[in-house]
């Protein structure tokens, strides 16, 4: 791993602790060819690196990170999004078959 | 309270008698159980049957099948590319419709969410799909137009 990559990783946990978030973990997605070229900073990026931190943190700090990483030359595109587990998985019956033909004609009041 | 009364017209020819009867009969429940069935002839007297034993009773049909579902159980993931770039369209990297997908409300919601989420973030191509993912099994239904036009073809 290149030690930029690591000062940078150390910079934003840093920011992250001093607004009052506690970081739970920090993976590694890889280092890959982008999808699509991204230009950040004056700057054309075609291959980066995926990492993912989890972290606990109040709401209002949110604002000030993603202003922190976009301000980060080493960082290509920020982004801080709800975590997937927290939200409830809703037990879904199935696909309920819909009656097509009062959809046919509209109920909408015409003025006659 | 509010009687409906059908009337339903029987004709019925008998083959010796050249008299057809006509019989009427009025059919209005004042209680939901019990049905009054009057019936009329034309040289008979008013007879009044009401039975609530052989009628059917309402209840749930014992033959219905088990709801249709789709891919209901499992977690949709933004990070889950390889499943994300089944529902989008190799040509142009469009995402296909409930029509073509075959998925309920919910879960169409979440997968078209968490294509446009990897998109942004960069995770997946947005003109196209990736090369790598193209020899997967097929999920969605995308020759579905071709399909409605294919029963007007000999």
């Amino acid at each position: 791993m290149k030690p930029e990559t690591a000062a940078a990783l150390k910079r934003t946990i840093e920011a992250l602790m001093d607004r009052g978030a506690i970081v739970r973990n920090l993976e590694n997605l890889g280092e890959r060819a982008l999808p699509y070229r991204i230009s950040a900073h004056n700057q054309q990026y075609n291959s980066g690196g995926y990492f993912l931190v989890d972290f606990y943190s109040p709401t209002t700090t949110v604002e000030s990170m993603l202003n922190h990483l976009s301000r980060d030359t080493d960082v290509i595109r920020g982004n801080i999004v709800k975590h997937p587990l927290t939200q409830e998985l809703k037990e879904c019956e199935g696909i309920v078959p819909v009656p097509l033909e009062e959809k046919l004609y509209s109920t909408k009041k015409r003025r006659k | 309270m509010g009687t409906t009364a059908a009337m339903v017209t029987v004709c019925g020819g008998l083959g010796r008698k050249k008299v057809t009867h006509l019989v009427t009969a009025a059919i209005s429940p004042t209680h939901p159980r019990t049905h009054t069935v009057l019936w009329r002839r034309g040289f008979s007297q008013y007879k009044q049957i009401s039975s609530n034993e052989d009628l059917p009773i309402l209840m749930e049909s014992p033959y219905k099948e088990p709801l249709k579902k789709c891919m209901c159980g499992k977690h949709v993931d933004y990070k889950k590319v390889q499943l994300l770039a089944q529902f989008v369209s190799p040509f142009t990297g469009g995402i296909y419709g409930r029509y073509i997908t075959g998925l309920c409300v919910k879960k169409q919601k979440e997968i078209t969410k968490a294509i446009k989420r990897a998109q942004i973030m960069g995770f997946m191509p947005v003109t196209h799909k990736d090369p790598a993912y193209l020899k997967d099994p097929k999920v969605c239904n995308s020759r579905y137009r071709e399909q409605l036009l294919s029963c007007y073809h000999r």
